[in-house]
């Protein structure tokens, strides 16, 4: 019966978003808006959680993709001008489609800018120091209050929406956040404090290091034609890092890792261990972070496994 | 619950089909989803995608060559090409009159505290009046400077496969901005509003404008007196940085966005801008077949006619080590590119590309060797 419902709901809104698309005297229709609409893959899997199937989710950024660049097709872009509520992360992460939003958010479409109710805080590294740091969601906390802060906006936007049903759901959602937290205190209880540090590219993790205590050591990770033919000086750099941290884990994503590897030993005799962390995107089912839940537990058992056992 | 979604979807529907206009629906094409890129097709990759795209003169043959596979593909036909830029993803090789458009199909977009890397299919794009051209571009537009006029081409429109889409500008030299273009004319230099519109005039003076290049310390033009830097995000200032003595004579050359641009100087040696310190070195060099830079305080590297390449301090001028590369023939054109890593040079004679490690005394990492005679190369990617 779900099922039947969404399938029929989704064959009609493309007649919508075109129609209203077309004729602006659509828009009219102020009191008609309906479902939700969710910029980023990772706020989808949360509002999902939150209003179960009590109301039509529709999420921009495909899985696998790029929040700071994905775009919208002309039928998504009208979907979420006749939204009844837009839900984003804001901080300027999404800047493929800030355009949309912005001018959604002008004619009136009721919004969420999730991040900036999260107690955000700074980037520290040089070139973007002071500047708002989008990735919340690498602090479980954080996020926790995001499910929070989704649920009061549904129950004050959607029309007709069960809202103790929403609390019910959110209150489930939450306690399994709760949880996701504490596995991770757990995970990281683990790794001696002297070795609580991430060698990694990543610009992302900066939450959960404040969250748990961590100190991010920023690398260039040596690449395609550096480990063609390396020399000690093209991975001075990374050995140093490594070496500052005390433990050989390399968190990045690496398109040779095995050539990382070697080339490191080879050329400046530091032997380290390339994890690949899940940074901005949840995955398809199955990939490894089809769900918040599932990359947020993936990424903590990746970190205690490499800093954990030395 | 659902139910009353769904009636309300289709009360809405029908609404709308009682007005006229309503049930043209959007074209089919815009019905897709597009969820990421800016490409249709375009893949984002973990690791920067760089070309090396080389033409053979005498054959009119252009390839492409990846490093990271060592595999090389022949990717257009451009008869009568004699020159070769880019400006970044883009490749223009012009001809006696006219230039082509190459979409080299990599690229690179800088959100400032990271970069994403995307990838597509290479593919030409169409023609456009006119050579001798000096690319430069931003993501929205690219602006094609020459001895004879400035052209500014609409980024969306040749990610579209279209060339078509240009205004000529009225001005001596155009870079563009920030968000606007930077335009000299008459000695003049102004700010433009990205549909050419005058916003602002800056205090400065730039007559003859050799060369212009944007860096991440500010836009620079090469005037007849100095160099003129502009500088600043909202409000835009500009400050003269005098000559030593010759001035500059053609383009700058650097690594993409380095702030330490080299230039040939009207003695034939070198001139180095420390833009930082509002600095010019002056390279004795005579002989100089081609210049770059790789950064600051990072070698500028020239190749010189005996075939040597050789790198020098910024800073002090001082050479700091050399490789003999090749035998330079008439015929062809040898140049240097520059990427984070490594430096590639063409020799046009030997059908070879050399891979320096510039950081490490020029150590040759690796030769690659074609089956066809690079005389023109320009790397993208970036």
């Amino acid at each position: 019966m779900v099922a039947a419902m969404k399938r029929r709901s989704l064959a009609a809104l493309p007649l919508l978003a075109a129609a209203s698309a077309v004729l602006p005297g659509c828009a009219a229709f102020g009191s008609d808006r309906s479902g939700i609409v969710v910029t980023t893959n990772i706020l989808g899997d949360l509002t999902r959680n939150v209003v179960g199937d009590q109301v039509e989710v529709t999420v921009l950024m495909a899985a696998g993709a790029d929040p700071h660049s994905f775009g919208v097709s002309a039928r998504q872009a009208a979907s979420l001008e006749q939204a009844e509520l837009l839900i984003h992360n804001g901080l300027g992460l999404e800047e493929g489609v800030i355009g949309h939003v912005e001018a959604a958010v002008a004619a009136g479409v009721p919004d969420l800018a999730v991040g900036e109710h999260v107690d955000p805080i700074d980037y520290s590294a040089d070139a973007t120091a002071g500047l708002p740091d989008p990735h919340f969601w690498t602090d479980p906390v954080r996020v926790g209050e995001a499910v929070d802060l989704i649920a009061d906006r549904v129950i004050e936007q959607v029309s007709g929406i069960d809202a103790e049903q929403v609390r019910a759901d959110a209150e489930a959602y939450r306690a399994q956040i709760d949880e996701l937290h504490e596995h991770t205190t757990a995970l990281f209880g683990r790794i001696p404090e002297e070795h609580r540090k991430l060698v990694t590219d990543h610009h992302v993790f900066g939450y959960l290091a404040q969250r748990y205590d961590f100190e991010i050591i920023g690398a260039v990770i040596p690449s395609g034609t550096t480990l063609a033919s390396p020399s000690a000086s093209d991975l001075k750099d990374l050995a140093d890092a490594v070496a500052a941290s005390g433990v050989p884990a390399v968190f990045a994503d690496s398109a040779q890792p095995d050539l990382l590897v070697q080339a490191m030993a080879e050329e400046t005799g530091v032997d380290i261990e390339v994890i690949p962390l899940f940074t901005e995107s949840l995955t398809e089912p199955g990939q490894g972070a089809g769900t918040y839940l599932e990359m947020a537990r993936s990424n903590a058992e990746a970190i205690a496994g490499g800093l954990a056992g030395h | 619950m659902p139910h009353a979604t769904r009636a309300r979807i289709a009360a809405l529907t029908a609404g709308c089909a009682l007005l006229a206009g309503c049930s043209s629906g959007a074209p089919p094409g815009e019905d897709a989803p597009t969820p990421h890129g800016y490409v249709e097709g375009a893949e984002e990759t973990a690791e920067a995608q760089l070309r090396l795209v080389m033409a053979d003169t005498e054959t009119g043959a252009v390839h492409m060559l990846d490093p990271v596979t060592e595999e090389t593909v022949e990717v257009a036909q451009f008869e009568g090409a004699q020159a070769m830029d880019t400006d970044g993803r883009f490749v223009y090789i012009g001809g006696a009159s006219s230039t082509e458009v190459l979409d080299s199909g990599v690229w690179t977009v800088d959100h400032g505290d990271h970069v994403h890397y995307y990838r597509t299919e290479p593919r030409t794009v169409g023609g456009i009046d006119g050579s001798g051209f000096a690319p430069i571009g931003d993501p929205a537009v690219t602006v094609l400077n020459s001895a004879a006029h400035v052209i500014a081409l609409d980024r969306e429109s040749l990610e579209a496969g279209e060339a078509g889409a240009s205004d000529e500008l009225d001005a001596e030299a155009v870079l563009p901005y920030g968000r606007r273009l930077l335009a000299v004319d008459g000695g003049a230099v102004r700010v433009l509003g990205r549909d050419g519109s005058l916003e602002s005039e800056l205090d400065a003076t730039c007559a003859e404008p050799q060369g212009q290049t944007v860096t991440r310390r500010g836009a620079v033009f090469g005037c007849r007196d100095g160099a003129v830097l502009i500088t600043g995000d909202d409000e835009l200032t500009a400050e003269t940085i005098p000559y030593p003595g010759a001035g500059v004579d053609g383009g700058f050359h650097h690594r993409p966005g380095t702030a330490a641009p080299a230039a040939r100087s009207e003695t034939g040696g070198i001139l180095v801008l420390d833009i930082k310190e509002r600095r010019w070195t002056e390279i004795p060099v005579q002989g100089v077949v081609a210049v770059t830079a790789t950064g600051e305080d990072s070698p500028v590297l020239v190749l010189t006619d005996d075939g040597v390449l050789r790198s020098y301090d910024p800073a002090s001028g001082a050479e700091l080590a050399r490789l003999a590369l090749m035998t330079i023939t008439d015929g062809g054109t040898p140049a240097i590119q520059v990427d984070t890593a490594r430096a590639y040079v063409n020799d046009p004679a030997g059908a070879a590309v050399y891979e320096i490690d510039y950081r490490d005394d020029l150590r040759l990492a690796r030769t690659f060797e074609v089956d066809f005679r690079p005389d023109l190369m320009v790397e993208t990617g970036w």
